[in-house]
């Protein structure tokens, strides 16, 4: 399905038909995606769906349920066995480099490898081929837009996990990428540095595919979501529709979000039969 | 502190293009690391001395710098001159402390310090990220540029990793001084962090060619030559033709 939601959440709905290939910015389509660990087959079979662009789009699923390899196959990390990713109508191939496609890795260790911040952030644009004075422009831009320009000249290895993670996007967003792959941007993040993500995803004009175990974040930032579990998407609608599903909820070892749960104050008068 | 937290003073030193520094530095160091008579050397120790100086980094900072150094030079040399043998200049029961022995430790100490010194000078008054763009340039080929990079940015993160597993291995009943015991547990947090450390250089490497990388490093530093990097240049040419004169007359 595209964005305007088809298929009703289920635990048992089958995989959804997929609309031929579109050639607008940032529109991401995957069909007939699989992939297999030689440890551990299966782990994505005909997994098809696409995201029209600058919309945002949840994954959810339990622990070892192919999210992580399914964004990494999406941004050419990973090869897939079978499948095509597509982005504006273009094929991404795997091992190649693509700046329409991002991905966010849920460490930002393995993403900031330079020896200054500001170094970092213009690594992807310097290595596009633009002009020094464009990328200088571009890592102004990207560190103010996550409110991070006070730590230019600062060693990556010296920042908290907060500011770690909010360089890291800043290394993405100076690529001006059409496609961002989040790969649980909020985890290990405080209050403050959770709301600033939320903040900044919700203002990107990118089309957005994010996965995370925190359900009440991807409330705020996704009107969809795909539920995945056993290599395959078992439900994709409207997020609030999905997600206050406790069967099948329950079903993918998942739990509703507590903001989805009808209930009363603490202190209330117990309620008598 | 950072190695190249001074790099953006205002010196002759820190204004010296990168490209004709490190080339002329490394060509010092190298000489340096050749010599062997006293003069020479006690020239090239004042010369690093007049560069430090020069590049007006805080003394402070040097000496932290030259901490480990010494600490090593401190527990290597005494063993040398107790054990080099040839004429003792003094002894007692079974110890000698042996001229042959000074006179090498003095040697070894001078020119590593000199090294040391120079490095600091030459190296430490560059931004890391110029440095390796330079390095680029005055072509030290990618992959040795890559270690160096890599071993800067997440020796700090292994470090601390090490320090972690340590931890839990303590509260867990592990300690290091019982070593032949627990022999089984050092190796096991050996091997985890350097399996934690291969699967890691994987995800750097993706995240590396999802940026682009394609094995060349650049930079957005700006090179300009002037008469005083020139000037710079031959000052140093003297200095290294004086060291070699008083090496080898």
């Amino acid at each position: 399905m595209r964005d305007a939601p088809t298929t009703p959440p289920s635990s048992s709905s089958s995989p959804v038909s997929v609309p031929s290939a579109i050639s607008e910015p940032g529109a991401l389509e995957i069909r007939g995606l699989c992939f297999a660990y030689p440890d551990r087959p299966e782990v994505l079979q005909e997994i098809s769906f696409g995201v029209n662009p600058g919309r945002r789009v949840a994954v959810v699923g339990p622990n070892g349920s192919g999210k992580t390899t399914l964004l990494l196959l999406t941004c050419g990390v990973l090869k897939p066995s079978a499948g095509v990713v597509s982005v504006d109508g273009g094929r991404i191939k795997a091992g190649g480099f693509d700046p329409r496609v991002t991905y966010l890795f849920q460490s930002p260790d393995d993403q900031l490898f330079c020896p200054t911040v500001s170094d970092d952030v213009a690594f992807g644009p310097l290595n596009m081929g633009l002009p020094a004075e464009e990328v200088r422009v571009r890592v102004q831009e990207a560190l103010e837009t996550v409110g991070a320009e006070a730590l230019a000249d600062r060693p990556p290895h010296h920042l908290s996990g907060g500011e770690k993670r909010l360089v890291a996007l800043a290394t993405l967003l100076s690529m001006s990428p059409r496609v961002i792959l989040l790969d649980e941007p909020t985890s290990n993040l405080d209050s403050r540095n959770r709301r600033q993500v939320i903040n900044i995803l919700r203002q990107a004009p990118q089309t957005l595919l994010v996965t995370s175990h925190d359900l009440e974040f991807l409330l705020e930032i996704c009107p969809r979501v795909l539920l995945i579990d056993g290599g395959r998407v078992n439900a994709d609608g409207p997020i609030r529709q999905v997600l206050a599903d406790r069967t099948l909820l329950q079903a993918h070892g998942l739990e509703k979000p507590h903001s989805l749960v009808p209930h009363r104050h603490i202190g209330a008068a117990p309620h008598r039969a | 502190m950072e190695f190249d937290s001074y790099a953006d003073l205002d010196s002759p030193v820190q204004a010296w293009d990168p490209r004709f520094k490190l080339s002329a530095g490394f060509l010092l160091i190298l000489v340096c690391a050749s010599l062997s008579k006293a003069p020479s050397l006690a020239a090239a120790g004042l010369g690093a001395l007049v560069l430090i100086t020069l590049s007006r980094l805080p003394l402070l900072f040097v000496l932290r710098m030259l901490k480990a150094p010494i600490v090593l030079l401190a527990l290597m040399l005494p063993l040398l001159v107790l054990t080099a043998g040839g004429q003792a200049l003094w002894s007692w029961r079974f110890l000698h402390l042996y001229r042959n022995g000074l006179i090498l430790a003095a040697r070894i100490a001078a020119k590593s310090l000199t090294v040391i010194l120079l490095f600091i000078g030459f190296f430490g008054t560059v931004r890391l990220n110029t440095a390796f763009q330079t390095l680029e340039r005055l072509k030290v080929p990618s992959t040795l540029l890559a270690i160096l990079l890599f071993t800067y940015r997440y020796i700090y993160l292994y470090l601390e990793d090490m320090r972690k597993l340590l931890s839990a291995a303590r509260l867990r009943g592990y300690n290091l001084q019982r070593g032949l015991r627990h022999i089984g547990t050092s190796s096991g947090i050996l091997v985890t962090l350097l399996l934690r450390s291969y699967e890691q250089s994987e995800r750097v490497a993706a995240a590396m060619r999802l940026r682009g990388f394609d094995g060349s490093f650049r930079g957005i530093a700006r090179f300009h030559r002037s008469p005083a990097d020139l000037l710079a240049v031959a000052l140093t040419a003297v200095w290294i033709c004086l060291l070699l004169w008083l090496e080898l007359r």
